[in-house]
């Protein structure tokens, strides 16, 4: 213990300087920005300022870069709950309650209710790295293909969950997500599928475009649809900006469940952090009192998937930081800085350069802080966005969407798709089918195959792989109980009342 | 429909870049618009970007790298054939180049005819890793993928890739087999080699160097014709007695065919400035990868040469053509 006091004071040391507070300010801010408008991701954002770190400290490189990440995670919920956009995977579970309390007048309450469960669980997640990093590196380790499939499988049975409608419907737009997910090339053969042609196409349809149109043009779409006064964004006046005691006491254990659920996927860097936000929302409404309350601007809905996806978005660190295997893109391009100052990112990092390693920990806090810094204060600017005529609104949310979505690949392709799925979008608000569960199938869909097509390799074609391996046994067990729980009270009484609540 | 008026504008393009003979002259006149066909933060990235941000600060113009990955790197090569060859648009690429010249059958370019070969910009052994203490010797691995045919197998960064060739023509080389098994990126590939869930994996020595230092893999041989400078005590795959089995990764540099002369001659210069700046050597060298300067006629029959070579080995190795 005392070792890891004297550790985390070097930490603290490196990070505190004046200089190093100021990259962890500026990156979170920039992060904060780009996560606010939709579209603009961190990856271009830290891909065009690596050059700059060439000239930086090594550690107050990645301090900035961290910051960039971290705030970009955090940033994009607040456009998910203002206008229903959601930048990030992560935020697409935001919109579904968030959006809907922006729309009760607690946008306030759901703002503050978002950097707060992030914060928590941001500081959570900085003292487990900083305590159990080697260990948790670990069980990211035991993850092979046939877990990461077993995994995803029950991520996708759980996306069921997710809506509150009807259950059949939830499984139609699973199953639209998954052949979205499909288009594109073929990983393991190069094959184009669904691509028509389009050369465009063969990346695959871009999450960020999916996600702009199908929520946020559908949305706009839908709104305008109703004309007159309902077009306000606000359904009820704005009552105070912070949350009540009702909304907190609802709230805070819901950050824990989701701080503890995001901590634990984190680690696994093959999609884990994709499955925290939408697994902390699943677990919200299984466990509330009264789950028909979800979709309808439920405060748990809000705090459990923010401290999953915050908490998620730290331990992520922990395959870099320990092993110098980035979890994701934006990891990659740090490694990069790392590499070009000379620092060999591996196991040895933590004893070679104490300073570094601990630095960067220590400044992951300092970060976290800083986000509540800068999007505390901002909550009253936001929430008076609200009160912007809507005629204008929804013109400038459709800019940043349009600017957003050509950004990504610089291709006007990409906004005519936008607009494409807006207006699907359009036609799943009309018929009451909810795009959540659709987002989590196209994100899984891939991954899922590539695994399962993986696993099968490497066991020369027996399936016995996914039997044979405990935890891969164990998560299709825990599938298998969800798929029950899920059917169940459909077969006993078919009555779909029971279910819609589900 | 949208192709007809993209190769309208194309033509369009072409066509007024033509009229102005001043192009030579005044390149560059806006900011340079670097193609990598990876993802950033992958080898080729990082070279890029060490050696562009020198090209750049010397002609005074900013040097914007985007990263267009997908299907093996043909798409973002497309891109730049059907970019103005104005010598604005350039094309950073590693010998998977080289590859998809022959695995892909259609890649909407043609890798000998339509690219003006630059210079390579460096070279990066790949390192045959295995799990620690999985086996003793390249020799040893061999003989037990001889030991039952086909029961081994490797790790590769995708059908095609580097990593999957040079694995094949070790196996060629060896004259036995082994199961292919593609995966996303590298770090995935690592991790499940460090687990000893995948038995080996020629991987880039970059992200594999620290992995290495903290003993999480063994390091067996590498793929260049002579030893790593990172890696002295590590032999080469023919001093471990497979001759034919050396395989080179290089990043190099690319502008279509149609760049002006004049164009490609100062391309080529400032680059060849660049990777002689002692800070881009540094740079280079810290991240695992050595410089590898070549005059515009040495880097055309180079290419050429490993067009060739891959061709021989894809077929060889019975990869699949699309």
């Amino acid at each position: 213990m005392e070792h890891f006091l004297a550790n985390l004071g070097t930490g603290f040391a490196v990070a505190l300087t004046p200089a190093n507070l100021g990259f962890a300010l500026t990156g979170a801010l920039i992060g904060t920005l780009i996560g606010v408008l939709p579209g603009i991701g961190p990856i271009a954002t830290i891909a065009m300022l690596l050059p700059l770190t060439f000239h930086l400290e090594p550690v107050s490189g990645l301090i900035m870069l961290a910051g960039i990440f971290y705030g970009a995670q955090y940033g994009g919920s607040t456009s998910a709950i203002l206008v229903n956009l959601p930048g990030e995977t992560s935020s697409v579970v935001t919109c579904i309650d968030g959006h809907q309390m922006a729309r009760n007048g607690r946008a306030g309450a759901a703002l503050a209710t978002a950097a707060l469960a992030s914060f928590f669980a941001g500081t959570v997640a900085t003292a487990m790295i900083a305590m159990l990093a080697p260990p948790l590196a670990l069980v990211g380790q035991s993850f092979g293909a046939p877990e990461y499939f077993a995994l995803m499988l029950l991520g996708l049975i759980a996306a069921v969950v997710l809506a509150h409608g009807s259950v059949v419907k939830a499984i139609a737009m699973i199953v639209l997500g998954l052949l979205l997910g499909l288009v594109g090339t073929d990983g393991q053969t190069a094959a184009q599928r669904f691509t028509f042609d389009f050369v465009k196409l063969s990346d695959g349809i871009e999450f960020s475009v999916l996600a702009i149109g199908v929520f946020g043009v559908g949305e706009i779409i839908a709104n305008l649809t109703r004309g007159g006064q309902s077009r306000s964004l606000l359904a009820k006046r704005i009552t105070r900006l912070m949350p009540t005691r009702d909304e907190i006491s609802l709230a805070w254990p819901a950050a824990l469940r989701g701080t503890a659920l995001g901590a634990l996927l984190g680690v696994l860097p093959g999609g884990g952090a994709t499955l925290s936000s939408f697994g902390a929302y699943v677990m919200e409404k299984k466990v509330a009192r009264d789950p028909s309350r979800f979709g309808k601007g439920a405060i748990e809905g809000v705090a459990g998937p923010e401290a999953a996806n915050n908490a998620g978005a730290q331990t992520s660190f922990i395959p870099m930081l320990t092993l110098g295997l980035p979890g994701n893109a934006v990891m990659a391009l740090m490694i990069g800085a790392m590499m070009i100052h000379g620092i060999q990112p591996g196991p040895q990092v933590m004893t070679e350069r104490p300073t570094l390693f601990w630095g960067m920990v220590a400044s992951m806090w300092i970060g976290n802080l800083m986000l509540l810094v800068i999007n505390l204060p901002l909550i009253g600017i936001w929430v008076q966005l609200l009160k912007v005529p809507y005629r204008f609104l929804y013109l400038a949310v459709l800019l940043f969407c349009a600017i957003g979505v050509y950004t990504i690949s610089n291709s006007t392709f990409a906004v005519i798709l936008a607009a494409m799925f807006g207006v699907l979008g359009y036609i799943f608000v009309r018929l009451d089918c909810e795009p959540a569960p659709m987002i989590l199938g196209f994100v899984l869909g891939p991954l899922m195959e590539d695994n399962l097509r993986r696993a099968m390799r490497i066991s020369g074609g027996d399936p016995m792989i996914f039997v044979n391996r405990p935890i891969a046994l164990g998560l299709l067990i825990a599938a298998a109980i969800l798929l029950v729980i899920v059917a169940l009270p459909s077969i006993r009484s078919g009555r779909e009342r029971a279910f819609q609540e589900g | 429909m949208v192709r007809s008026l993209l190769a309208m504008g194309m033509m369009l393009a072409g066509f007024l870049a033509g009229l102005s003979p001043a192009t030579a002259q005044t390149w560059p006149t806006k900011p340079l618009r670097v193609i990598v066909p990876f993802t950033a933060g992958s080898a080729v990235d990082i070279v890029a970007r060490a050696v562009m941000e020198q090209v750049s600060s010397q002609i005074g113009q900013p040097v914007v790298v985007e990263n267009r990955g997908g299907a093996g790197g043909t798409l973002g090569v497309g891109l730049v054939a059907k970019a103005d060859p104005d010598g604005h648009t350039i094309l950073v690429h590693s010998s998977t180049y080289a590859v998809t010249a022959t695995t892909y059958a259609n890649p909407g370019y043609n890798a000998r005819k339509d690219f003006a070969a630059i210079t390579a910009l460096a070279n990066v052994p790949n390192v045959l890793v295995t799990a620690p203490g999985k086996y003793k010797s390249v020799k040893h691995m061999i003989e037990a993928a001889r030991a039952k045919q086909g029961s081994l197998n490797y790790a590769s960064a995708g059908a095609g890739s580097s990593a999957h060739l040079n694995a094949a023509r070790l196996m060629l080389a060896a004259d036995t087999k082994a199961q292919h098994i593609p995966f996303k990126g590298g770090p995935e590939a690592l991790t499940e080699v460090m687990a000893g869930r995948v038995d080996f994996y020629f991987v880039p020595l970059p992200p594999a160097r620290g992995l290495i230092a903290g003993k999480k893999v063994d390091a067996l041989a590498v793929s260049s014709a002579s030893r790593a400078k990172a890696l002295p005590n590590v032999p080469t795959t023919i001093e471990a007695g497979y001759p034919n089995s050396e395989f080179n990764f290089w990043m190099g540099m690319f502008l279509p065919v149609k760049t002006p002369a004049a164009v490609v001659a100062r391309l080529h210069e400032e680059t060849i400035k660049a990777l002689k700046n002692p800070a881009v050597i540094a740079r280079l060298e810290k991240a695992g990868a050595e410089p590898m300067p070549m005059s515009l006629a040495q880097f055309d029959d180079f290419v050429r040469k490993e067009i060739e070579l891959n061709a021989a080995l894809v077929k060889a190795a019975g990869i699949e053509i699309n």
